[in-house]
C-alpha cells in the first residue's frame, strides 16, 4: 500500500490539477461572493450559471460589496476559499481513483489525509479541500440538474472539513432563539425539528437554521450556516407566508418544500448565538407540546447518529466532540403536541429560563 | 465502531452497519471493562463485587451480553494477557442490584449508509447518476 505521504502528495497534486481547471476558465472572472461564517470570512468563487449555489449563504453575506476576480482590496486572505463551477465550464476531470475507491458517505479512498480531503456528494459533484491553502472546490455534473437538497445546503461536507480546524462541528439540527441564546433541536429526517424552528421563525423567533449548524464547545455556541428550510411538499401550504420563497413550487409531489429565507425573514435570521439548551423532539399524542429533562446520553443518540452517518469524514472525534456538548449544555425531550403554537411558547418560555 | 461512555450508558455507533446502540449502566460498567482489558474472570470478579445478586445469574447474564456484543461485531475475541484486574467500585460504596445487562439496537439510521457504497460509475469515473438520493432521507411526520 502507498505510503500516506505519497497518497496526500498524490491527493495534493490532483486538487491543484483540478483546481487549475477553475483558474483557467476563470479568466475574464468569476462571481465573487464573500461570507462570514462563525466570524470568519469565506470566498465564494462562482463561474458559468451557478449563482443558485450561494442562496442559502445569503443571510451572511458580508457587509463589504462583492469583490472583483482578482480578490483586490482585501485585508489579509479570506479564512477560506471556494472554487465553483460545473461541467458545463471546463469538462469533468479523469478519475484518479478506481470505482472500489468510492465509499460509503461520498468518501473516496486515498483522500481522507488532515490535509487533503475530497467527497463526493451524491453523484452530482465533487467536493474537495486543501486544508492547508484553505482552498477548496466544488465542481458539479451540472448546475442545472443539481438536486434541490444540494441547493439547501451547499458545500456542506467542506464546511465540516474545515470547522473541525476552527475547533467547531457541522451538526444536523435545527436552532432557533431569543436575545441571542439558542436551543439546537436534535433529531434525524422527519422528526420535526424543521417545522419546529419554521414556526419559530414566523413566530417571531431567532432563526439560525433547519437541517446544519455549526456548533462549538467553549463556549457553547451555535452558528448559522443555511438560511434555507425544508418541509415535506404536502406542507407547504402550512406556510403561506413564505409562498414568495418557495424555490421548487412546481414540483412538490416529488421533492421536500424548498425555502429560501434570507430576503423573506431577513429581520429574524441570525448568524450566531450562544447555546442554552439542546432540545431532543419527539412526537406524541398530547395537545401541547410539553418538555421534560433528558440525559446527555439521550441527546446524544438524538444528535450524533444523523450528524455522523451522513456527514463524510465524521467518526471517532466527532462522536467525541458532540459528547462533551451534551455534557455541556442541558439537554431536554420536547415532546410535541398537535397544537403546534404549544410549540413555539415552550421553546420562547425554555430560552427565557435558560438565558 | 466509535463509542461514548456516560456514567451510566454508553452510546455505540457503527459506522459500517449503520446501526447505533444505547446501553443501561450495568452493560457500561462491563464495556469498561472490556476496554480496560480485563479477562472474563475479572470481569464477573469485579461484577461480583460491585452488584449483588446470585453468582450464577451474574455469570450466565454476562456471558450472554458478551455474546450479543460479539454477534453485533462490537467486539472480537482476543488471546492476548488480560490488563489486570480493574475494581468497578471502591471498597465501602453501597452494592447494586445486577440486572441483565441492557444493549439496545437503532437501525432508524440504516438507510442513511445502506444506500452507500456507490459502485456503478460512468465513463469518467464519477459516481453514475442512478445513485442520486437525499441524504437523510424522512420518515413520519414533519
Amino acid at each position: 500500500m502507498e505510503p500516506a505521504v505519497a497518497r496526500e502528495a498524490s491527493a495534493l497534486e490532483y486538487f491543484e490539477r483540478i483546481l487549475e481547471r477553475f483558474r483557467c476558465a476563470a479568466n475574464p472572472g468569476a462571481l465573487d461572493r464573500e461570507f462570514t461564517i462563525a466570524g470568519r470570512s469565506v470566498l465564494v468563487r462562482v463561474l458559468g450559471a451557478g449563482e443558485r449555489m450561494t442562496l442559502a449563504l445569503e443571510h451572511l453575506a458580508a457587509k463589504a460589496p462583492a469583490r472583483g476576480a482578482d480578490g483586490s482590496g482585501r485585508q489579509g486572505a479570506p479564512d477560506l476559499t471556494i472554487a465553483v463551477w460545473d461541467a458545463a465550464t471546463s469538462g469533468l476531470p479523469a478519475a484518479a481513483w478506481r470505482p472500489e475507491d468510492l465509499r460509503p458517505r461520498g468518501e473516496i479512498r486515498g483522500f481522507g489525509s488532515e490535509r487533503v480531503r475530497a467527497y463526493f456528494q451524491g453523484a452530482c459533484a465533487l467536493a474537495m479541500v486543501d486544508l492547508g491553502q484553505r482552498q477548496g472546490l466544488y465542481l458539479a455534473r451540472s448546475f442545472e440538474s443539481l438536486p434541490y437538497y444540494e441547493l439547501s445546503a451547499p458545500f456542506r461536507s467542506l464546511f465540516h472539513a474545515w470547522a473541525e480546524t476552527l475547533g467547531l462541528h457541522l451538526v444536523h439540527a435545527a436552532a432557533v432563539g431569543l436575545r441571542g441564546d439558542a436551543v439546537l433541536l436534535a433529531a434525524r429526517g422527519g422528526g420535526g425539528k424543521s417545522t419546529a424552528a419554521l414556526l419559530g421563525a414566523l413566530a417571531g423567533l431567532d432563526y439560525l437554521g433547519d437541517d446544519y449548524c455549526l456548533v462549538g464547545c467553549k463556549p457553547p455556541s451555535v452558528f448559522s450556516l443555511y438560511s434555507s428550510a425544508k418541509v415535506e411538499g404536502r406542507d407547504a401550504s402550512r406556510f403561506p407566508a413564505l409562498a414568495s420563497c418557495l424555490w421548487n413550487p412546481d414540483r412538490l409531489d416529488t421533492e421536500k418544500a424548498l425555502f429560501f429565507l434570507a430576503q423573506r425573514l431577513p429581520q429574524c435570521i441570525r448568524p450566531q448565538a450562544r447555546l442554552r439548551l439542546i432540545l431532543v423532539p419527539r412526537f406524541s399524542d398530547a395537545d401541547r407540546t410539553t418538555s421534560r429533562p433528558a440525559s446527555p446520553a439521550d441527546a446524544l443518540r438524538a444528535l450524533a447518529p444523523s450528524t455522523i452517518f451522513q456527514q463524510p469524514g465524521a467518526g471517532a472525534s466527532s462522536l467525541h466532540f458532540l459528547g462533551r456538548l451534551v455534557r455541556r449544555v442541558p439537554c431536554r425531550f420536547l415532546d410535541l403536541g398537535a397544537d403546534r403554537d404549544s410549540t413555539v411558547a415552550v421553546i420562547a418560555e425554555l430560552l427565557s429560563k435558560n438565558a | 465502531m466509535i463509542h461514548e461512555t456516560f456514567d451510566d450508558e454508553v452510546v455505540i455507533v457503527d459506522l459500517e452497519s449503520g446501526v447505533y446502540y444505547s446501553t443501561d449502566a450495568i452493560a457500561a460498567d462491563i464495556w469498561s471493562m472490556i476496554l480496560a482489558g480485563s479477562s472474563f474472570e475479572e470481569l464477573v470478579e469485579a461484577l461480583l463485587t460491585r452488584y449483588t445478586g446470585e453468582p450464577a445469574l451474574i455469570q450466565s447474564h454476562t456471558v450472554a451480553f458478551l455474546d450479543r456484543l460479539l454477534a453485533a461485531r462490537l467486539i472480537e475475541p482476543t488471546d492476548g494477557p488480560s490488563a489486570g484486574t480493574a475494581a468497578l467500585g471502591e471498597s465501602g460504596l453501597p452494592r447494586r442490584v445486577f440486572s441483565e445487562p441492557r444493549l439496545e439496537p437503532y437501525t432508524d439510521m440504516q438507510d442513511l449508509l445502506l444506500l452507500d457504497p456507490i459502485h456503478e460509475v460512468d465513463e469518467t469515473g464519477w459516481p453514475a447518476a442512478a445513485v442520486e438520493r437525499e441524504p437523510a432521507k424522512t420518515g413520519d411526520g414533519t
